[in-house]
C-alpha cells in the first residue's frame, strides 16, 4: 500500500533527517517504528501524511507517487488526506475548534457529509473514546489524556485506511498508557494499515506485527541491528 | 514579584476566563438559544446607541441593573467589574462637556456606554465562548470567520499559558531579590520573543492539522439552529424595546 524507495530528506540548512529509506507497508498490518530521538521518525511520518516531501527518492501511495505538485491539487489532496489519519505527537497542536464535538465533526463536515450522518458518527466516536462527559468543553481546557483521546477521535471519525500515530503514549500516565495499548488492539482491522512510533517496548510488543528500527544514520536498520 | 510577572499572570487569568466552558446562567430547563440572546443583545445596544431620549436610556439601564441584581454574587461582581474601566474612561473623556455647559451629554454618553458594556457582560455570563461563536454562525456570519474567531481564542489561551510558564521560569531564575532592570528587560524580551516563536509554531501546526482533516481553504458547515418556544418569548423583548424606543422618540418631538 505504501512504498518508499531511496527516500531522503534534508532541512533547508542541509541537516539530513532521512537517508535512503526503502520499505513497503502492507494493508491489514500494524507496524511499530522505533529508534532514538532525532533519528527521523516524525519526519518520515510527515512525509507519509503529505505534510513534507522527500528531497530525493519516491513515496508511492497505492501506486501513485505523492509529490508537492500533486498536493497542490485540492481534489487530489482531499482524496489523499481522507485515506490517511495522523495523530500528532502533541495533540494540543492538532485541536483547534471550540468544542470536542466540533473537533470530531470538523473533518466529516469538510468531506461534505450530511449533518445526520455527521452527528451519528460524532456520537459513536465520543462514546468509543469515552469523551461524552466533556463533549461541550473546549479542547484546550482538557487534560493531557483527554486531549489525546479527542485528537484520536477526530482522526478516527474520518475512518481512514491508514492510521499513523506519532508517539501515542507521550505525556500519558500509566492508566492512559494502558488504555492506549488496549485501544490499539481494537483498532486493528484487515482493511487498515497502522503505523506508530513509540519508545514503549510494552506497546510495541503488544500491538505491532512488525517492529522497524531506525538508527542514528537516519535510515531503517537491517534486521537484527538496532539504533 | 515584579510588574512583568503580574501583567502576564493577569493576562493569563483574563484568557482563562475567556476559555470558560460553562456559564453560570446556563440553567437547564430554561435554556434559551444563544442566537436569541445574541440577537436581543445586539438590538438592545443598537436602540441605546440610537436613542436621544434619556427616559429610554434610563429605563433600559434600570432593567439591565435589575437583571444584574438577580445574578449570583460571583457573576454579578464579574459583570459589574467589566463596566468599571469603560465607564471611568468615558467620564474622563466627556468631562470637558461639563465645562462647556452640557453636563447632560456626559451623563447620556456614560449611561449608553454602561448599558452597552453591561449587555455584553451579561451575555458573556450567560453564554460560553463556543455558544457565542455558534450563535454567530446561526446569524449567517461566514463559517470561516466564526472558525477563525474560535481559533483565535484557542491561540490566545495557549499562548497565555505559555507566557505564564516562561515568565514563572524567568522569575524563578532571578533569585535573590529584585533583579536589575537590564536582567528583567532581557527576561521580558525573551518571554515576548519565545511567545512569538511559539505562536508561529502553533499557526503552522494548526494549518497542517486542518489540512490532514481535508480542509482545503473552503470551510463547509451544514449546521442549522432551531428556535423553541422559550426563544419566541425571549425575542418578544425586541419588539417591546422597539415600541418603547419609538414612543420615547415621538415624545421628544
Amino acid at each position: 500500500m505504501i512504498e518508499l524507495k531511496d527516500l531522503c530528506f534534508a532541512y533547508e540548512d542541509g541537516t539530513e533527517a532521512l537517508h535512503s529509506v526503502t520499505y513497503s507497508f502492507e494493508k491489514g498490518r500494524c507496524y511499530c517504528l522505533q529508534g532514538p530521538n532525532g533519528c527521523g521518525k516524525s519526519t518520515l511520518f510527515r512525509i507519509l501524511t503529505g505534510l513534507s516531501f522527500p528531497t530525493s527518492g519516491t513515496y508511492r501511495f497505492d501506486g501513485r507517487e505523492i509529490t508537492a505538485a500533486l498536493m497542490k491539487d485540492r481534489a487530489a489532496a482531499r482524496a489523499f488526506h481522507r485515506r490517511i489519519g495522523f495523530l500528532f505527537q502533541d495533540p494540543e497542536m492538532q485541536l483547534f475548534t471550540g468544542s470536542v464535538e466540533d473537533e470530531i465533526a470538523f473533518g466529516l463536515r469538510q468531506l461534505g457529509m450530511g449533518e445526520e450522518e455527521c452527528a451519528a458518527r460524532t456520537e459513536r466516536w465520543l462514546s468509543a473514546l469515552e469523551l461524552e462527559r466533556v463533549r461541550k468543553k473546549a479542547p484546550f481546557n482538557l487534560s493531557g489524556g483527554e486531549k489525546k483521546r479527542c485528537a484520536l477521535a477526530a482522526v478516527l471519525a474520518m475512518e481512514p485506511e491508514v492510521l499513523i500515530l506519532d508517539e501515542p503514549m507521550a505525556g500519558l500516565d500509566e492508566k492512559g498508557q494502558a488504555w492506549i495499548t488496549d485501544f490499539m488492539e481494537k483498532l486493528r482491522s484487515p482493511e487498515r494499515l497502522i503505523l506508530f512510533a513509540t519508545h514503549s517496548s510494552d506497546l510495541a510488543g503488544k500491538a505491532a506485527d512488525t517492529r522497524i528500527f531506525m538508527n542514528r544514520e537516519h535510515t531503517i536498520a537491517a534486521p537484527g541491528q538496532q539504533a | 514579584m515584579d510588574f512583568d510577572l503580574i501583567l502576564v499572570r493577569l493576562t493569563g487569568r483574563i484568557l482563562k476566563d475567556e476559555g470558560r466552558t460553562a456559564g453560570p446562567l446556563a440553567a437547564p430547563g430554561l435554556r434559551i438559544q444563544p442566537v436569541s440572546r445574541l440577537a436581543a443583545a445586539f438590538c438592545c445596544i443598537l436602540f441605546c446607541a440610537l436613542s436621544r431620549n434619556a427616559v429610554f436610556t434610563g429605563g433600559v439601564l434600570a432593567v439591565l441593573l435589575l437583571r444584574t441584581a438577580l445574578l449570583p454574587e460571583d457573576s454579578m461582581r464579574r459583570a459589574l467589574g467589566k463596566t468599571v474601566l469603560p465607564v471611568l474612561f468615558t467620564l474622563l473623556i466627556t468631562l470637558p462637556a461639563v465645562f462647556t455647559g452640557s453636563p447632560g451629554t456626559m451623563a447620556t454618553v456614560t449611561m449608553k456606554v454602561l448599558e452597552s458594556v453591561l449587555v455584553l457582560a451579561l451575555t458573556g455570563e450567560a453564554l460560553t465562548w463556543q455558544e457565542t461563536t455558534g450563535a454567530l454562525r446561526a446569524l449567517h456570519l461566514p463559517g470561516i470567520f466564526v472558525m477563525t474567531l474560535d481559533m483565535t481564542v484557542r491561540g490566545l489561551v495557549i499562548l497565555g499559558r505559555y507566557a505564564d510558564r516562561v515568565t514563572e521560569a524567568v522569575w524563578l531564575r532571578t533569585v535573590g531579590g529584585r533583579a536589575q532592570s537590564s536582567v528583567r528587560n532581557a527576561g521580558t524580551g525573551g518571554v515576548l520573543g519565545g511567545t512569538f516563536l511559539h505562536s508561529r509554531r502553533i499557526a503552522a501546526a494548526t494549518e497542517e492539522a486542518m489540512e490532514c482533516r481535508c480542509f482545503d481553504g473552503e470551510y463547509r458547515d451544514g449546521r442549522k439552529t432551531r428556535l423553541h418556544r422559550a426563544d419566541a418569548l425571549y425575542l418578544l423583548m425586541i419588539p417591546a424595546m422597539a415600541g418603547l424606543f419609538a414612543l420615547c422618540e415621538r415624545a421628544m418631538h
